[in-house]
């Protein structure tokens, strides 16, 4: 067995589009830090890509020590063989306790599958990460149905994949530190080719994220007009949970939570909605939060700032009435 | 078994993992464990667009499908729902050695059979389960196979011994070109599931279905479950209270003034 002691420093997988940092990897930076600052350990990138010169430099205002950069035309864009088997050979070589990834469509088709390679174990869409100092443990933190689980990996390197949006952006240093190392390697492209791309011209995309007030609605909102009207009335967008995008009552895109999106509006007003974890990850740092539920239990209580115990189909109405008054 | 021919197209061996889930998602507040009791097992929904995908393909380029499946207890209903949708034979995985597997050890188990069973052009799985919807088995068979994953499929054509696969991302859709073998993950709605009809299910329960052990596979009770696996659940906690709420009394039209004067400041 390989001793697991020889493992040090956290590493960040550093995603990009038109030579921007994505926004979900400066998130992952502001973990990083605070992970490798209790450890005492170097925070390092990986960067693949090409033309990464002004993105590395970039990057070095964010308290990142190393950036790791492997530069070459056939990786303009991401596919899984070549990124997966600079990331393997880096991790191995380099030997990072702590490897972050983004659960994002990148993310999500790489990490398992660098994990598998290590044979080490991958926690998936985390909310929260944190260090059992006595142990030089990376504790895991995610949804688990109604509960919160906090995970741990027995070998090394511990990998995650975080929830995009849930963690603050870092602050962006006056200064640079830290250095680059450029890493030259052979690419193998593997047997993918990349035949087009195309952007949907999908009314809708964007819109949730960008709203200022939403109204969220759940399983016991049974009448859709009502809350679209309150949405009007409040100039919002209607989100909603998982069970109500499966019912095909709204598009994919205006699910808010672990599989959907992130969100914070200003207002955030969840009618009918239970509150399960995955739901909570999504919405819980919107500005004010507002919730109409007939259980006075129910969970989303929990993150609320105002609570109504009453029906929607009852409260609505009231509420709009009380608006145009 | 068949395989494919180059010049008289091709004879697609397909497998396809499938998972069943609870209908129902509900943690025991005991024991923390999903509770399965009760709540009737369904198959996985994305797992079924890719039933539906292995069928389509079987029927235009000719082939065999297998479902596999690993699980704790039994799930013949939902293998031979898939059956009846046109697979050919179907391969139920189960153990108690195999409970508490993380997702490394699922999906070396799942390889495992993969092996045994021959050699697939095709493997096929959803891009996540409902239940636990981690999206990490397709990824992982691929590697322990080495071959080429595709993951997010929305659409897919087999032409001259190639797979074009268009894959929905976050704002785009990429179409790309591979060749095989192959595993691929599929979305949601790819397709329309064909419903089966009473006959379809009983001739489906005439077809080829194998129960696989531990010993079947010829694996050894550390390289699986919970001790093959290097992710273990350390604590369960209900969620914190974040905000403190503050509950509007009073009737209902003073509730709703109240609010009002809050949304409008
Ligand atoms: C891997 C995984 C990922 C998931 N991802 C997501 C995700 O991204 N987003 C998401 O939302 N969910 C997600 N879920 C599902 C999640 O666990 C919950 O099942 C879901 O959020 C519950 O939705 P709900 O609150 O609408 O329904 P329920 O849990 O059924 O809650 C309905 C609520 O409405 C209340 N109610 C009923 N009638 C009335 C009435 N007349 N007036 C007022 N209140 C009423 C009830 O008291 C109850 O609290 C995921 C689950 C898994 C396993
Ligand atoms: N126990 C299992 N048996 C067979 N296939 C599985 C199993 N678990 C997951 N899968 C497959 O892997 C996909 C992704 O599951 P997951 O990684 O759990 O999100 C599912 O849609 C199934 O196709």
């Amino acid at each position: 067995m390989e001793n697991n002691n020889q493992y040090r420093g956290v590493w960040v997988f550093v995603e990009h589009k038109g030579s921007q940092i994505e926004k979900c990897s400066l998130e992952l930076l502001s973990l990083g830090r605070n992970l490798a600052s209790e450890l005492q350990v170097d925070l390092s990138t990986l960067v693949i890509g090409n033309l990464m010169g002004r993105l590395s430099e970039e990057l070095m205002y964010y308290g990142v020590d190393v950036v790791y950069v492997v530069e070459n035309p056939v990786l303009e864009r991401y596919t899984t063989s070549p990124y997966h088997k600079i990331t393997c050979d880096l991790i191995k070589e380099y030997r990072p306790e702590i490897v972050l990834f983004s659960s994002t469509p990148i993310g999500m088709d790489l990490a398992p599958r660098v994990a598998c390679e290590l044979k080490t174990g991958l926690v998936a869409h985390c909310v929260d990460l944190k260090i059992d100092k006595g142990k030089r443990q990376l504790l895991q933190i995610c949804p688990y149905g109604d509960y919160m689980a906090t995970m741990i990996t027995t070998v090394k390197p511990q990998m995650v994949t975080v929830q995009p949006g849930v963690t603050p952006l870092p602050p962006r240093g006056e200064f640079k530190q830290g250095q680059t190392v450029q890493i030259e390697r052979e690419i193998d492209i593997g047997n993918i080719k990349i035949i087009e791309v195309v952007k949907p011209e999908k009314a809708d995309m964007g819109k949730i994220e960008e709203s200022d007030v939403i109204i969220a609605i759940g399983r016991g909102v049974k009448n859709m007009s009502l809350a679209e009207k309150l949405a009007e009335c409040l100039g919002g967008i209607l989100g909603a949970t998982q069970p109500i995008v499966d019912a095909g009552l709204l598009p994919e895109s205006r699910m808010i939570g672990q599989t959907g999106k992130a969100v914070r509006p200003k207002v955030y007003i969840a009618c009918g909605i239970s509150g399960a974890g995955q739901h909570i990850v999504g919405m819980k740092n919107s500005g004010l939060i507002v919730a109409i539920n007939t259980d006075e239990k129910a969970p989303i209580f929990k993150v609320a700032d105002y609570g109504i115990i009453g029906d929607v189909s009852k409260v609505i109405p009231a509420l709009i009435a009380a608006l145009n008054r | 078994m068949t395989q494919h021919s180059i010049n008289l197209g091709i004879m697609l061996n397909i497998a396809v993992c499938i998972k069943e889930i609870p209908e129902e998602i509900r943690v025991n507040k005991k024991t923390y464990t999903l509770i399965r009791e009760g709540i009737k097992g369904v198959i996985n929904p994305c797992d079924k667009n890719a039933i539906e995908l292995s069928v389509t393909l079987k029927e235009k380029h000719g082939g065999k499908v297998t479902l596999i499946s690993m699980g704790p207890q039994n799930v013949e209903k939902t293998l031979i729902h898939g059956l009846a949708m046109g697979a050919d034979q179907a391969v139920f995985i189960c153990d108690k050695a195999f409970a508490g597997a993380d997702t490394l050890a699922t999906a070396f188990t799942l390889v495992t059979a993969i092996k045994k069973l021959g050699h697939f052009q095709l493997i096929l799985c959803g891009k996540a389960s409902a239940d636990s919807g981690t999206q990490h088995i397709g990824p992982q068979i691929a590697n322990f196979l080495g071959i080429t994953q595709v993951t997010y499929a929305v659409g897919l054509a087999v032409e001259n011994n190639k797979v074009r696969v268009k894959r929905q991302l976050m704002d785009e859709y990429e179409t790309v070109e591979v060749e095989f073998p192959v595993l691929i993950s599929v979305v949601k709605g790819m397709n329309e599931p064909r419903i089966p009809s009473y006959v379809d299910i009983y001739e489906a329960s005439k077809k080829d279905f194998f129960r696989w052990s531990i010993n079947d596979l010829g694996l050894k009770e550390d390289q699986v479950g919970l001790t093959g696996s290097p992710t273990k659940i350390s604590k369960i906690l209900p969620p914190e209270t974040i905000r403190q709420c503050k509950m509007l009394q009073g009737t209902l039209e003073e509730i709703c003034n109240d609010l009002a004067q809050i949304l409008k400041t």
